[in-house]
């Protein structure tokens, strides 16, 4: 075994974070990525670590292929992270995304679901720094829900692990048949932190509040590691692939509408993030390997995406279709790493995304589930548009904004670099790649009929969008934002609240000043003390909600615990 | 914002600045696009190897037969491209708000997305 925790570089790592100088604050966050990954290649199939901690046993680590692959991602996302981020001056975002990575690591590797949950919350605690640091109300808010949906998703995971223990399961983590309450739980605790639709808002709202690196470093590791668990919980769960197909499809919609190219991303992964539970719900060797492979590819070319458009955002303050254009003219380097990001996503052949996405689709045909197929079809071709053709177009070409911001800073160029490289060597060298997959497998991608194919639907995809912006008809970029499922609480149970509840409570009050004003005085002296001065209520507009569903949650916990 | 926005004063304009080179980029990329076509034009004599695999050809279903039709992808993708962003128009007349529409609630007086609420201005950059 490579002697410690795989988890344990990154986690000691940030502890020295906050007490070290910005060089040293570098040197420690690429180190301990890079030392992290040499510990992992020496870990072997069969090392376990178990701890006892108040009576329970806890198996922190599990080690087979699936897991390693999903760790050497994560060692990579956080060396690339480390580079990108080493302009960056503020302690505590460093000191958060390295324990943030080294908690997704520690995830990824839990043996069982007490140990999951532990690192399931460390994510959660650990990532919303990296949007509370981009300071104003917008982020502190953006932050809460964050921190709202994740909490959700770890008390839903606690309470599963808790009905399994109670009911005589134990809480190993293993693949799970979807039947049964706390399975269901857990499956949904899952669901939320892999943007299942509705629960998907929290991506797309919380993603573009983060800082320039913030969302780099927040589409990395949380999601992923909710795949992870599907593939090791749930594979072969047909929902998943109905579930899967919904979020292929509805998130390409808001991207050709949404003006903000760092949300246009957000969908984008929930989109991506579709292909893959298809894969892990289709569950054949071929369809999971491509499932996790596309997990891997993922990470690095949308982190490539984020990046070009987390330069700009840096740059100009702003990553909006509506203030860029242009900017290929002062940022040449950003715009060539984007336009390769660009063919890694599109699926583009020797591009990553080809060699992963195809093993997918594949599995679906095999499968005989040709309507399947047809919605893959259908959202490959919509990924061309908003990530291939929408993002790199509006920001750096289309009409020029007459902005010159400076070229990325070196460090971010050379993170983006690092990133382009491996999009491009997964999908050349897709053989040695392949080898890392948990399944064996002897598929090969490039006939030259799949290949051909491949570029008709894409080359015809843009000639379809350069069509419609010739023709004037392509939808213009508005300053606006687009209602989501979010609306549902961010102003609907508000609105009952403002409109329904709120004036009763007030009503009330009124009631309890006239009896304060018409009772003896005696009796107020008596009693008026001890009655409730209801206009407090006025200050919980928001935090009602909050509160509500904690207490729910709560309350239901208990029922649970002693039942 | 941007659509009254050009060059700064005095830069040298680039080689995308002329119509002319863009036309060309543009004619070229549509040249290439043909060659593709081509692809299904020599298919339509050849059977090619398909996504689907059967043994037995009579056992298709509709949709898998049409996989094999010459000029499947080009076709499948052009109008899927425009079935999508004419979808997304429709959507946007139900979604769409403008920009302040959440953080007017913050009622913050450090909120800077509270200005500006009535700049939603189109712009067109097709």
């Amino acid at each position: 075994m490579g002697s410690i925790h795989p988890a344990l570089p990154m986690l000691l790592g940030s502890l020295l974070l906050p007490f070290l100088s910005r060089r040293w604050r570098a040197a420690v966050m690429i180190g301990a990525s890079a030392f992290g990954l040499y510990n992992l290649l020496g870990a072997e199939a069969s090392d376990s670590m178990s701890l006892t901690l108040a009576g329970f046993e806890l198996d922190l680590l599990r080690v087979d292929k699936l897991s390693l692959l999903f760790g050497y991602l994560f060692h990579i996302a956080a060396f690339v992270i480390g580079v990108y981020s080493l302009h960056v001056r503020s302690r505590l975002e460093h000191f958060t995304a390295l324990m943030y990575a080294g908690s997704a690591i520690g995830a990824v590797f839990a043996g069982d679901l007490l140990t999951l949950f532990f690192f399931w919350e460390l994510l959660a605690v650990t990532s919303v720094f990296q949007i509370w640091a981009a300071g104003g109300a917008e982020a502190r808010h953006a932050g809460i829900r964050y921190l709202l949906s994740h909490i959700t998703s770890g008390l839903l995971l606690l309470i599963g692990l808790i009905m399994k223990h109670q009911s005589g399961e134990g809480w190993g983590f293993d693949a799970m048949e979807l039947t049964g309450t706390a399975n269901w739980l857990i499956f949904l605790a899952f669901g939320i932190k892999a943007g299942f639709p509705i629960a998907h808002t929290w991506i797309v709202d919380a993603y573009p509040a983060a800082t320039a690196t913030g969302t780099l470093v927040l589409s990395a590791f949380t999601t992923k590691v909710a795949v992870y668990c599907f593939a090791r919980g749930f594979r072969g769960a047909d929902e998943l692939f109905y579930i899967g197909a919904v979020m292929c499809i509805f998130p390409i919609f808001y991207a050709v509408i949404e003006n903000d190219l760092r949300r246009v991303l957000s969908y984008s992964m929930v989109n991506q993030i579709g292909f893959m539970l298809i894969g892990i719900g289709i569950g054949s060797d071929l369809a999971f390997n491509g499932a996790v492979a596309h997990a891997f590819a993922d990470v690095i070319f949308k982190g490539l995406l984020f990046m070009t458009m987390g330069a700009v955002y840096m740059r100009l303050g702003t990553a909006k279709g509506t203030d860029l254009g242009g900017l290929y003219k002062s940022m040449p380097w950003t715009t060539f790493f984007c336009i390769i990001g660009a063919l890694s996503i599109s699926a583009a052949p020797f591009f990553s995304a080809f060699v992963t996405k195809t093993m997918i689709m594949q599995g679906a045909a095999d499968r005989d589930l040709t309507w399947l197929w047809m919605v893959m079809l259908f959202a490959s071709s919509g990924v061309l548009e908003h990530a291939g053709v929408k993002i790199p177009f509006f920001a750096f070409f289309a009409h020029d904004s007459g902005q010159r911001p400076k070229e990325a800073p070196i460090n971010m160029r050379l993170a983006m670099a690092v990133s382009s490289v491996l999009c491009i060597l997964i999908g050349v060298f897709y053989k040695q790649f392949y080898a890392l997959l948990p399944e064996a497998t002897t598929y090969s991608p490039y006939s030259f009929t799949h290949v051909v194919t491949q570029y008709q639907l894409l080359v015809f995809s843009a000639v379809a969008v350069f069509g419609l912006m010739l023709m004037g008809k392509y939808p213009a970029e508005v300053r606006s934002v687009n209602l989501d499922a979010d609306a549902i609480w961010r102003k609907g149970l508000l609105g009952i609240w403002k409109k329904g509840l709120h004036p009763v409570f007030l009503a009330a009050s009124a009631v309890e000043e006239r009896f304060l004003a018409w009772a003896p005085k005696a009796v107020v002296r008596q009693f008026g003390h001890r009655l409730p001065r209801l206009p407090i209520f006025k200050e919980w507009a928001g935090g009602a909600v909050v509160v509500l569903i904690t207490l729910m949650l709560g309350a239901y916990l208990g029922l649970v615990l002693f039942a | 914002m941007s659509h009254d926005h050009g060059p700064p004063p005095g830069e040298e304009p680039r080689w995308l600045d002329h119509p002319a080179n863009v036309r060309k980029l543009t004619i070229g990329f549509f040249a290439v696009a043909l060659l593709f076509l081509l692809a299904d034009v020599v298919w339509f004599f050849v059977e090619r190897h398909a996504t689907f695999h059967y043994e037995d050809p009579i056992n298709r279903t509709a949709v898998q037969e049409t996989e094999h039709w010459p000029g499947f992808y080009t076709l499948y993708s052009v109008v899927e491209i425009v079935v999508l962003v004419a979808l997304s128009v429709l959507f946007r007349k139900f979604v769409m708000r403008p920009e302040d529409y959440y953080s007017r609630d913050y009622q913050d007086p450090e909120n800077e997305f509270t200005k500006g609420a009535d700049d939603a201005k189109g712009v067109n950059h097709g």
